[in-house]
């Protein structure tokens, strides 16, 4: 592995030595990540960028078209617009309701008095580990219109059906609750790991001051948890501005991938990444969809300028 | 919390998420068991029925798809993957966290800009790569993208320099320990819980991706266990989503067996990973 000899406890030069075995050491160590990320990560990077300001359908050859795919995304695709709107509307109804569950589950996980804490972790963890053929399909069969359960349940205490699959909101809090379930887990473990570093002595030293359980909840637990719901709320922020799998294999279980990728009959739960898969695998758009993906990028390192910005204010 | 009814209250509330979380698990193992006919009934059937090793015996001997050959393919990817992401990453992980190499600081924000580019995203290049490498068709168009990852690199980074001290390879040093022998006698030992925690996520996501495999892989014999999955019911009468749920509970059971197993360090790994450092 190495090809240096490695370091004797050289008397007289061991920093020399060390630094350039560490230079050498550090480029081979770090060189699988970087040659792997220059193929399937870099390249496919710029060639995107290349690619968006062609019209090109894979077959043909490309057509040099400028900045015309941007210009018609931004001002005359009601659709991309749309994506958006449906993509955020998912985020929200999934993503706050999450972290506070998932933040609530990890107190109660914390206490010292629960029983089965092993256990209760490991069920909840369970949905994240399960493959999305899997969950897509059950949760069509949960929510199916004529056969489904919850339709089922309404009916019998009387109320009317939902038809969870033509109904916008009905769709999108569908798929939502199925994003809820699959990640609470996730976080729940985060927030618990944030839990688990805040040192004994503020609590007990909190204690001798006199302050209630209460008192230390907010002024202790909550603060101190702050970075740790932080990261969450990264994570579920790019991975939900790019959420594709979730809707679309739901969609298809529900009513086949015909109608699945334009996210529904009414396109209620298209979201930017399906619209962008669409563009290229059904219309055969690969320079538009080229667009759509840069697009999409700058909107997530938008996001995460805004997050890195609200960290270092609150740290402040 | 002193106070039974509060208790009771706390009780209450992680229990209803428990079942929550299961019973999706649960109405997919009764499925199982189930004939398509009794799927789409009214009231629907929401305890277990006869029929599980009927369904089983069409999944594992079914005309299309040779179901346990999927299995071992997903075996295959899984490994070779997780076994390359837990050397890689740890490698350049502790070269990040404890070596001071020229332009290291600049490599690691390349790395954490990276995770913000959507892997899908490049779906369409990544093709042509594979296809002009002539992958198509082979387990290695799924394994080789996959082999480290800069979410790995970066978890492992967090992870070593919160938890292999300065001190520590300061003494290696002076006994004489290679930068090679630091990582192999040093700092794999003491980061066993991230190998646990990055090496479950890792299988599980390989084990569970769908989108990439389906791009690169086409034919019966090459198929993941996810891909086999779907087309489990082609050749049934009407489509039979009971076969692909005792599928399933076939794909999901490894899975469930290695975090059942490795719980206790998975949960170690993520405090140090994600908390410290």
């Amino acid at each position: 592995m190495e090809i240096m000899p490695s370091a004797k406890p050289s008397i007289r030069k061991p920093r020399i030595a060390r630094r350039h075995n560490d230079n050498l050491s550090g480029l081979l160590y770090t060189s699988p990540f970087f040659v792997l990320f220059a193929v399937f990560g870099l390249y496919p990077a710029i060639f995107t960028i290349y690619v968006s300001l062609h019209k090109w359908s894979l077959l043909g050859d490309k057509e040099f078209v400028g900045f015309r795919n941007y210009r018609l995304l931004l001002t005359q695709d009601p659709l991309f617009w749309k994506s958006i709107r449906n993509t955020f509307i998912i985020w929200f109804e999934s993503v706050p309701l999450q972290l506070v569950l998932a933040t609530i589950m990890a107190v109660l996980l914390n206490q010292a008095f629960l029983k089965w804490k092993g256990v209760f972790r490991f069920l909840i963890f369970l949905p994240n580990i399960t493959s999305l053929v899997a969950v897509s399909l059950i949760f069509a069969n949960v929510f199916g219109v004529k056969y489904g359960l919850i339709n089922y349940l309404l009916e019998s205490i009387g109320l009317s059906r939902i038809d969870w699959v033509v109904t916008p909101w009905a769709t999108q809090l569908a798929v939502s609750l199925l994003i809820i379930w699959r990640y609470l887990g996730f976080h729940m473990i985060i927030q618990l790991a944030g839990l688990q570093s805040i040192p004994n002595d503020l609590y007990e030293s909190a204690t001798i001051d006199g302050a209630s359980r209460t008192q230390q909840f907010i002024r202790i637990t909550i603060p101190m948890l702050m970075p740790t719901l932080l990261f969450s709320l990264i994570i579920a922020t790019t991975g939900g501005l790019q959420i594709f799998t979730e809707p679309y294999a739901f969609m298809s279980s529900l009513v086949g991938t015909n109608i699945a990728v334009n996210g529904g009959s009414s396109n209620q739960v298209l979201t930017v990444v399906m619209y962008l898969y669409k563009t290229a695998f059904t219309d055969r758009s690969f320079g538009y969809s080229s667009a759509i993906a840069n697009l999409l990028l700058l909107l997530i390192m938008l996001f995460t300028l805004f997050n890195a910005f609200v960290v270092r204010k609150l740290r402040d | 919390m002193k106070n039974p009814l509060l208790r009771l209250v706390a009780y209450s509330l992680i229990i209803v998420c428990a079942a929550f979380s299961i019973f999706p698990f649960y109405w997919m193992s009764v499925i199982a068991t189930r004939s398509a006919a009794e799927i789409s009934s009214v009231p629907p059937a929401i305890f277990y029925g006869s029929r599980l090793l009927e369904n089983m015996d069409k999944v594992i001997f079914n005309p299309n798809i040779n179901f346990l050959l999927t299995l071992g393919n997903s075996f295959i990817i899984s490994t070779v993957i997780t076994a390359s992401m837990l050397l890689f990453s740890s490698l350049a992980g502790f070269a990040f966290a404890r070596l001071r190499f020229r332009g290291s600081k600049v490599m690691l924000l390349f790395v954490l800009g990276s995770m913000m580019i959507p892997l899908q995203l490049g779906l369409i290049p990544q093709y042509i790569i594979i296809s002009k490498l002539d992958w198509l068709n082979d387990l290695k168009a799924v394994i080789v993208p996959g082999m480290v990852s800069a979410f790995g690199v970066f978890f492992m980074r967090q992870y070593i320099d919160a938890a292999v001290p300065n001190e520590m390879l300061e003494a290696g040093r002076i006994d004489g320990c290679s930068n090679r022998q630091l990582y192999y006698r040093l700092v794999v030992p003491t980061i066993a819980p991230a190998f646990a925690t990055l090496g479950i996520l890792t299988f599980m996501n390989v084990w569970n991706d769908f989108l990439w495999p389906s791009v690169v892989l086409k034919s019966n014999e090459m198929l993941t266990v996810q891909l086999a999955l779907v087309r489990l019911d082609i050749n049934t009468y009407y489509a039979d989503k009971s076969l692909i749920m005792a599928g399933s509970v076939l794909a999901t059971l490894p899975l469930f067996l290695i975090f059942l197993f490795f719980n206790r360090q998975f949960i170690a790994g993520v405090t140090e990973g994600t908390v410290k450092g």
